[in-house]
């Protein structure tokens, strides 16, 4: 496990990935759903036991898209949504009305053993320190509660995993599984899943038990 | 009607730094939310400004 890439994202710097964001925010929901499937989110859900008036944390809500498939499972006044882009958020806003926290993934603000459950959809390739984040993650739930990470999985043709790394970060399966069993977690499970049949393995679903 | 910072937020909130217990000043709130104020962590001597019913928890070195 390498952490040569620490130095290689161009948004891994945090306010330049906020700058980014502000003007991604106003295409993203024409973006995001070539890469991010509904099959994809369910997934993540389901591997989160989330069960109605759970209390959970999404870090990294983005525009809504994966909060909508959480509200489903635990209505909507039971999720705190974070995300550090105020410009994402407002996105948001125009679908549904959530509880939203400015804030940053390596830093929550909350406190230890709060939450039923953390889910984190597609903002971990933008962390400075993964590791760090999910370290947080772990804190602020309950013991026995889950906590699922999707991110993008580290391409094998050798020109998209240049292309990808020049961008963002694109870990391995086994970089994350390292990551969560430092972090502390329990009986992790991990799935390689994609949104059609050529990209059957371009995201990786983590989850993890406290 | 956009949902606010509810009260409830606060029983979970702290500092994101050193994750120790808010304080909170209301300026201005309804009957359901606080829409203007701020969280002050007293060991940070740092404080997070509620506007607009958002509190903003980012570190403050992370803040633009």
């Amino acid at each position: 496990m390498g952490w040569g890439w620490i130095d290689m994202g161009y948004l891994e710097d945090k306010k330049r990935a906020r700058t980014f964001y502000r003007y991604f925010s106003k295409i993203y929901d024409y973006i995001n759903p070539i890469f991010y499937s509904k099959e994809m989110r369910d997934k993540v859900v389901e591997m989160g036991r989330l069960t109605r008036d759970m209390r959970v944390v999404e870090v990294g809500c983005g525009t809504g898209f994966t909060s909508e498939g959480i509200i489903k499972a635990i209505g909507i006044e039971n999720l705190v949504a974070l995300d550090q882009s105020i410009h994402m958020y407002k996105k948001a806003k125009e679908k549904f009305h959530l509880n939203f926290v400015w804030g940053d993934a390596e830093n929550l603000p909350f406190k230890d053993d709060m939450f039923d459950g953390a889910i984190s959809a597609g903002s971990i390739e933008y962390w400075p320190n993964p590791q760090k984040g999910i370290e947080e993650m772990y804190r602020v739930i309950k013991p026995g509660s889950w906590a699922v990470i999707i991110g993008p999985n580290k391409p094998k043709n050798t020109f998209f995993r240049w292309m990808a790394e020049s961008i963002m970060l694109f870990p391995t399966v086994e970089e994350y599984v390292t990551w969560y069993e430092q972090a502390g977690f329990k009986d992790i499970e991990v799935v390689e899943i994609g949104p059609n049949r050529l990209w059957k393995r371009l995201a990786v679903i983590v989850a993890g038990k406290k | 009607m956009v949902m606010l910072m509810k009260r409830d937020l606060l029983d979970i909130l702290a500092c994101p730094v050193c994750k120790g217990d808010l304080s909170i000043e209301v300026e201005e709130e309804d009957e359901k939310e606080i829409i203007r104020g701020r969280l002050h962590c007293e060991k940070c001597d740092e404080f997070y400004p509620i506007e607009d019913g958002i509190p903003n928890m980012l570190p403050p070195d992370l803040r633009d």
